[in-house]
């Protein structure tokens, strides 16, 4: 994967990178829970509504509204990266010089150069969640890792979950189930809940808008399932790509085989992650015109008629 | 002529009726000061009973066509009533502008009237207890009164105290007649040799005075029905006329012996406290419990169905909204958007510990929801006994309603009011009073406090002593802050200031609750409080000692926190700048320190479970209950700290140059009271609930405010309300004290400002009150704009 050339910052393994930390989330899971996102993701849909998840090192992070042009950056960055937008009378950046140093971070005075992801290590990250006990015992909510996939810092992933739960905090894992070494499988494995992401049955449209090929996704899936595991399904609505009129019934039927699956999340397409391609230099691609409700709303329907438990959104 | 009235659209006209603009009502105003001008020279407390029995003879009276509770607290549909005894001079400067002021606007009043007002209160002159106050501060108190002490005394706010539930359960027992003989028994055992018997035997007079005149003034009622009922043409309306005018001969005289009289009975009793000393906040205390017997016995007598109480339920919460509190327009900047505030308490438990909940507490739930105005202030205990059920409905409610109810934690309360000494049975027996204040009905008295201005306090201290708006020197001198070498030194300045100000603060109010004492009392309020008739003392005058809580309201608090954390983190632990540095940034208002104030900024801020942050709030809290501590009220009651705003966080902003915090001149301080600074809670609501709950709540007395806003979506479905509740649930049960919500998105209220014309009944919580938003100042939208709304992500 292209991504790991640029992987210079992740050489402490003691230590996790992660890009968000929400307290009170209703959604993710059973409960009231505490979502820690992960950096880096072996998969690059089309739809990604967490970009700034998918690279597993930090990256630069401008919020162009936020810059009142003071030019300092410019002097200190190393590849000649920043310039002067003169239009805009604002910089930018240029993405393929910048090797995210963070050097410009360091002086920029309005915070519109920052980064996305910081470092923890275990017991720092724990103690963090673990501050909402209360609220996790009382609405049979816990910690919800995602990301990016929490699978893809296998290491720093399988303790933080294991901490947790020789604390009693329940763990749910919300992951592509792109596991390919032993490392990944087994945080899915051993995680109380799994929140599986399923795009597509089709592996030649599973690789055109993912980029890797759904196979293992679907064996890891079968054989968590057949383990017992606790499973919810999340299915990403996106027209055309992941449900369409032709695929909804196999994909039920698909579904409906599988003994350990719990309930089906249908999350409908939404544009709320586009702020953050900005702040990465990066276009987001997809748009559609499609109407999404009705869409959602008749991809329910179908999977119920198979007994699918359905839910809208996560 | 045919006309044909549901419950539903009599209702809906009657709602519709309160939705108009308030007018002003000056006969309370013109007759009590003309009470007064014929009684020179009698004792104060007759004096104040003669006027009260001289307005309930003469106020206009009226009755709707549609109403079944009848009575009006004014002369006006929705009326403001003035209280020239404690300040006259305003009104008479601004009556004329009382209707084109920038907001909480009233309609004009005719010429007769201003010509009334005119005629009368220069009585008052020299004689209103804000007068008198002005002329017995000593000039060191005056500096800090409106400045520090920024809303210091009930005095200056221009109305009587207004914190106080009476025992409405002994009313609906006994009727002003049974309470007029036990005041009658109390006065004949007394000595009249002795003079303190003496005070008491002028005291029970007055009660009786107006006990005698609430009876009179439901009997004009009662008359006035009977006159309809004659002249009425539709059979249906004169047969509801008729048991109007028989209600009200029977009620508040005698004991009510219906669900109906009951409500009438304490409607009537409500409307005289009202005129007799009305300031925000007056209660209703638990509705739900002491109305249940005869919910009950009607229920199964046939008398009522469910639907007809719950109208009549319905019909009476519209009733209380026909008071708006009318305030000079220095005031209504503090407590904008008319908060009258009817405090009704419901669920919790029983004085014997057990589940209170019943069904009316569900059926009132449901009157509000279809009433849904902002004067009935509806608080919901959150006691483990309560069910899911009951709490579900709440939610339920208040997602239709976008927030309104406030709830509070039973655990809290209960320890708090314990660890003052209360009995148990009083303790679990509490309700809320104003807009946040734990209160006993019957038992104790909680006057409402004034503001504190603290991060001013805190400029002082990193000014050594110098308003950076005024260039005053307005506390001591506690060094150059320059200078400062170390946290402890800032928090020592700090602490000094405090020192300087809590007894000043203290002299101010005990100079105020002095002259309440002689000149606000209250002998109608006070027949309702056990210890006042047996020890023959107004409520006003220590009746109740010494169950006394004297709040002392501190504002911006967490600005304070926010401050104090960031000179640590920036000054002291990363070293980015020292202390002059930092000083003359505060000075400069941050001008070209962007990267200072972009640090300043990012150093821990209140409402995120950061523990760096949230200690020191704690710290500034247990100084101002230490300092407190250290001083009495006047009726030998311990001061007690709350933590509130109202709407003060605006003015008071323009009043305090930059701030550590990262936060520039003359800007807003975090709303509410407890509730972090405005956009700066940013992890997650469970981070903010943590970050209060942590505090010492048995510290803050008078209780404090927290709001939180949420976008709708959280209510989407079954699942999420039981994790909302879940969530409420945790919060009050690990030491959180109250809560409550706008449950509205940012796009709803900028429709609001578009399309005004649509949205005239949308209510929001502004500091621990509804106010329709509407109504409120730009500013004011802006704040509550600003507020960070939580949503599912």
């Amino acid at each position: 994967m292209a991504i790991t050339e640029k992987n210079k910052h992740n050489t402490d393994n003691e230590k996790g990178l992660v890009f968000h930390i929400i307290h009170g989330s209703f959604v993710d899971g059973y409960g009231i829970r505490t979502t820690v996102f992960l950096k880096g993701c072996p998969l690059r849909c089309a739809w990604c509504c967490n970009p700034e998840g998918q690279a597993s090192y930090p990256e630069l992070k401008y919020t162009i509204k936020d810059c009142n042009n003071c030019g300092r950056c410019i002097d200190v960055c190393p590849k000649n990266a920043i310039k002067v937008n003169p239009l805009l009378e604002k910089v930018q950046i240029d993405r393929k010089l910048c090797d995210n140093c963070g050097a410009c971070i360091g002086v920029c005075y309005t915070g519109s150069l920052q980064y996305f992801g910081t470092y923890y290590t275990v017991d720092e990250l724990f103690d963090i969640i673990k501050k909402d006990e209360q609220y996790y015992r009382s609405s049979g909510g816990g910690v919800t890792i995602g990301g990016g996939e929490p699978t893809f810092q296998p290491d720093f992933t399988y303790a933080f979950m294991k901490k947790c739960q020789e604390n009693y905090i329940h763990v749910a894992v919300d992951t592509c189930g792109y596991a390919t070494t032993e490392e990944q499988f087994r945080i899915l494995a051993e995680a109380n809940l799994l929140l599986y992401d399923l795009k597509s049955l089709d592996p030649n449209a599973h690789t055109k808008n993912t980029g890797v090929s759904n196979e293992i996704i679907l064996s890891n899936l079968k054989m968590l399932n057949g383990m017992g595991k606790s499973i919810i399904i999340r299915i990403p609505v996106i027209p055309r790509l992941t449900v369409t009129n032709e695929n909804m019934e196999i994909i039920a039927a698909f579904l409906s085989r599988l003994k350990s699956l719990e309930r089906v999340d249908l999350l409908a397409y939404h544009t709320y992650g586009t702020i953050k391609y900005e702040q990465l230099g990066r276009k987001y691609k997809l748009s559609t015109q499609a109407n999404i409700q009705e869409l959602t709303e008749k991809t329910k329907r179908i999977f119920e008629r198979y007994g699918l438990n359905v839910q809208l959104g996560g | 002529m045919v006309n044909v009235k549901t419950k539903e659209n009599r209702i809906s006209r009657l709602r519709e009726k309160m939705l108009h603009i308030p007018d002003i009502c000056i006969q309370r105003a013109y007759w009590w000061t003309k009470s007064y001008m014929e009684t020179e020279g009698e004792p104060e407390v007759i004096r104040r009973a003669k006027a009260l029995a001289k307005i309930l003879e003469n106020l206009p009276i009226y009755i709707d066509d549609d109403e079944l509770i009848v009575g009006r607290s004014t002369g006006k549909e929705r009326g403001g009533m003035l209280f020239p005894e404690i300040q006259w001079e305003y009104i008479l400067k601004e009556i004329e502008l009382f209707s084109s002021r920038d907001w909480d606007r009233c309609g004009s009043i005719s010429d007769e009237e201003k010509k009334m007002v005119e005629d009368t209160l220069p009585y008052w002159k020299g004689k209103c207890t804000w007068d008198r106050f002005n002329a017995s501060m000593p000039p060191e108190i005056r500096r800090i009164h409106g400045g520090v002490f920024f809303l210091g005394t009930s005095s200056m706010s221009g109305v009587h105290y207004g914190h106080e539930t009476i025992d409405y359960s002994r009313l609906l027992k006994k009727g002003l007649s049974g309470i007029k003989k036990e005041a009658q028994e109390k006065l004949e055992s007394l000595d009249l040799t002795k003079p303190e018997d003496f005070k008491k035997y002028q005291f029970l007079q007055a009660v009786i005075i107006t006990l005698d005149a609430a009876a009179a003034f439901a009997k004009r009622y009662a008359d006035l029905a009977s006159h309809l009922a004659a002249q009425a043409i539709n059979m249906h309306r004169k047969k509801e006329l008729d048991a109007i005018a028989s209600i009200c001969r029977r009620v508040p005289l005698n004991p009510a012996g219906s669900f109906h009289e009951a409500l009438q009975s304490i409607w009537f009793t409500h409307i005289v406290i009202r005129n007799e000393g009305w300031g925000p906040g007056l209660g209703f205390g638990r509705l739900d419990q002491y109305l249940y017997p005869f919910y009950q016995k009607d229920l199964s007598d046939g008398i009522i169905t469910r639907d007809t109480a719950r109208e009549l339920a319905s019909l009476f919460l519209i009733k209380v909204n026909d008071l708006a509190f009318i305030s000079s327009t220095v005031n209504i900047e503090t407590l904008a958007g008319f908060p009258t505030m009817v405090s009704i308490t419901l669920g919790g438990v029983t004085p014997g510990g057990k589940d209170a909940v019943n069904e009316l507490s569900y059926l009132l739930l449901e009157a509000d929801e279809q009433v849904a105005l902002n004067v009935e202030e509806i608080t919901i205990r959150v006691n483990s006994s309560n069910s899911d059920a009951f709490l579900m409905k709440a939610l339920e409610v208040l997602k239709k309603l976008r927030g309104k109810f406030k709830f509070v934690s039973d655990n809290t309360i209960i320890s708090l009011l314990l660890n003052e000494g209360r009995p148990v049975e009083h303790a679990r027996d509490y309700v809320l009073v104003g807009c946040f204040t734990p209160a006993v009905p019957s038992y104790s008295l909680d006057v409402t406090g004034g503001m504190v201005n603290a991060p001013m306090i805190l400029e002082l201290a990193l000014n050594n002593g110098v308003s950076r708006i005024t260039g005053e020197q307005v506390g001591p001198a506690t060094g150059d802050p320059g200078k400062f070498k170390s946290y402890d030194d800032v928090w020592n300045a700090f602490k000094r200031q405090v020192e300087f100000f809590v007894p000043r603060m203290v002299t101010a109010r005990n100079i105020d609750t002095q002259l309440y004492a002689e000149f606000a009392l209250c002998p109608f309020m006070s027949a309702f409080f056990k210890p006042c008739i047996s020890n023959g003392k107004d409520l006003i005058a220590g009746g109740t000692a010494p169950n006394i809580r004297e709040c002392f309201g501190f504002s911006g608090v967490p600005n304070v926190g926010d401050s104090l954390a960031a000179v640590k983190k920036v000054v002291f632990d990363d070293k980015l700048i020292d202390m002059a540095g930092l000083v003359k940034a505060l000075d400069d208002n941050f001008k070209e320190k962007d990267r200072l104030l972009q640090a300043l900024s990012k150093a821990p801020k209140f409402g995120n479970d950061i523990d760096y942050i949230d200690t020191i709030v704690n710290d500034i809290i247990a100084l101002f209950e230490a300092e407190l501590g250290k001083y009495k009220g006047l009726f030998g009651s311990k001061p007690a700290v709350a933590i509130s705003t109202g709407t003060g966080h605006l003015l008071m902003g323009t009043q305090v140059g930059a701030t550590p915090e990262g936060r520039k001149a003359g800007e807003p301080f975090a709303e509410g009271g407890i509730s972090p600074h405005q956009g700066r809670n940013t992890s997650g609501p469970t981070a903010t609930l943590r970050s209060v709950s942590k505090l010492d709540h048995l510290k803050i007395r008078g209780g404090s405010v927290l709001n939180m806003k949420f976008n709708p979506d959280v209510f989407a479905d079954e699942k999420k309300k039981v994790k909302f509740l879940s969530m409420l649930r945790t919060y009050c049960e690990s030491g959180g004290y109250h809560v409550q919500f706008n449950i509205i998105s940012g796009e709803t209220l900028r429709d609001a400002q578009k399309h005004p014309e649509n949205y005239k009944d949308l209510l929001v919580r502004v500091a621990t009150y509804s106010a329709y938003f509407v109504e409120l100042s730009p500013r004011m939208q802006e704040d509550i704009i600003a507020r960070t709304e939580f949503q599912e992500v």
